[in-house]
């Protein structure tokens, strides 16, 4: 989580993975400041870990609320202050809302389990980067024509069946609000 | 020897050309598009023949809005209508009055596109005039701007009809809508909606295919566009105007 990392990117499908998450942008130039190695998705808390990994999890886990944003203040010892104090009070808070024990065992979010086989990426690569996929051939579907590309929005729905049992959940917790299913039909 | 070479090579190349053109014949419009998108080489447009429309008769209006989720709102200043009809009648009066559908014309300059401040209005490389609505504003310049009143604001939230067609998105709220030519069927090699349910006055095609029905016909028969005199060459055609 400390080590933040500049990054100006054009293509989405070019890009460095190891360098965590990017905010989406097809088609414009996207400056954003991304943590390395804070991905929540990709770091989920196991069950019976010590002690320290889950801490560490829960610091890059929540940076905004533990006011831990800084780099600056990460770096002096301000931050480190704060997670400790705020974290019991957090995982109490996260025990309480989320079941315990069940729930970090599987992850922060339960999906729904995909028909197919395999998906056009890899699942981590998916977390991060399936909104990057869509907008591409969104551009490509109505400015070009080119239909039924392997990455289109309608072929999400062949595997994973359940709005609300897949998208919606996860999108929940990560607390974003796409707003493709005000207009696309898919599949409650 | 050379010339035998390259008269074989014509040939075949006739051949296929033949063998291509006759294999669809049994649709209106030529084979679905290559995956690689919407072709440069076309230019979809379409002839209505006035005198085959009858004033009572609203199947392309009804096709229309169920294959494009195109909603209404019970309020005739709000309501949206990608394709519409309009009764004309001479000053004089001497002629009798006429039936004729009016939709976008898919124009060849259209000013549409030119006002838009967002490119969110655009023509595809095959001539239709699209929206993208990822990208519109809902600012209406290019409503101000379309002499023929073909697009409409979505002035409230709208939602999926029951029996509504799920291929294609209905349109959010604050967002300009217009006939699309229905370019989800034509990239699947099929007509527009419109044209599939009228009895036999529209005719639709590739106006850059000399073989095609629709380029025959305007050549045999006089036709006439719509506020000519305007210069944005429309491609939506009407015979016995």
């Amino acid at each position: 989580m400390q080590n933040l990392i500049e990054m100006t990117t054009n293509d989405p499908f070019q890009r460095d993975e190891s360098a965590g998450r990017i905010a989406p942008g097809v088609g414009f130039r996207t400056r954003r400041r991304v943590t390395g190695g804070s991905d929540v998705f990709a770091n989920p808390p196991k069950a019976g870990s010590s002690g320290l990994t889950r801490r560490g999890w829960l610091e890059q886990a929540t940076p905004s609320k533990l006011g831990a944003t800084d780099p600056e203040r990460i770096k002096g010892g301000e931050a480190v202050k704060l997670t400790r104090f705020g974290w019991g009070f957090l995982l109490a808070a996260l025990l309480a809302t989320s079941g315990g024990a069940t729930a970090l065992a599987g992850g922060p979010v339960e999906l729904q389990k995909a028909k197919g086989e395999a998906c056009l990426k890899p699942t981590d690569w998916m977390r991060r980067n399936h909104m990057d996929f869509l907008k591409h051939s969104r551009e490509d579907t109505v400015r070009e024509g080119v239909r039924n590309a392997k990455e289109s929005f309608l072929n999400c729905k062949s595997c994973h069946v359940s709005r609300e049992q897949f998208c919606d959940r996860c999108h929940n917790y990560a607390s974003v609000k796409p707003d493709c299913f005000e207009c696309h039909n898919y599949p409650k | 020897m050379t010339v035998m070479d390259r008269r074989k090579v014509l040939g075949l190349g006739g051949a296929l050309a033949a063998g291509v053109a006759l294999a669809p014949g049994l649709h209106l419009i030529a084979a679905p598009q290559a995956p690689d998108g919407a072709s440069a080489g076309r230019r979809w447009g379409m002839l209505i023949d006035v005198t085959k429309c009858s004033s009572g008769c609203t199947a392309c209006i009804d096709a229309c809005r169920k294959e494009n989720n195109v909603p209404l709102f019970n309020n005739p200043q709000r309501d949206i209508h990608w394709i519409r009809k309009v009764e004309l009648q001479d000053k004089a009066g001497r002629k009798p009055a006429v039936s004729l559908p009016v939709l976008c014309n898919h124009c060849e300059n259209p000013p549409c596109v030119h006002v838009c401040p967002t490119e969110a209005s655009f023509i595809r490389k095959d001539g239709v005039v699209l929206v993208d609505m990822h990208r519109c504003i809902g600012c209406r310049y290019c409503m101000i701007a379309c002499p023929y009143k073909a697009r409409s604001l979505v002035y409230h939230p709208t939602s999926l009809p029951k029996n509504g067609n799920p291929d294609v998105p209905i349109r959010g709220k604050g967002v300009v809508e217009k006939c699309t030519f229905c370019v989800h069927r034509l990239d699947a090699g099929r007509p527009p909606a419109c044209v599939e349910a009228c009895p036999g006055a529209m005719l639709f095609g590739d106006l850059n295919d000399p073989g095609s029905p629709i380029a025959k016909r305007l050549k045999e028969v006089p036709t006439q566009v719509i506020r000519a005199d305007l210069g944005l060459k429309p491609q939506v055609h009407y015979q016995g105007l």
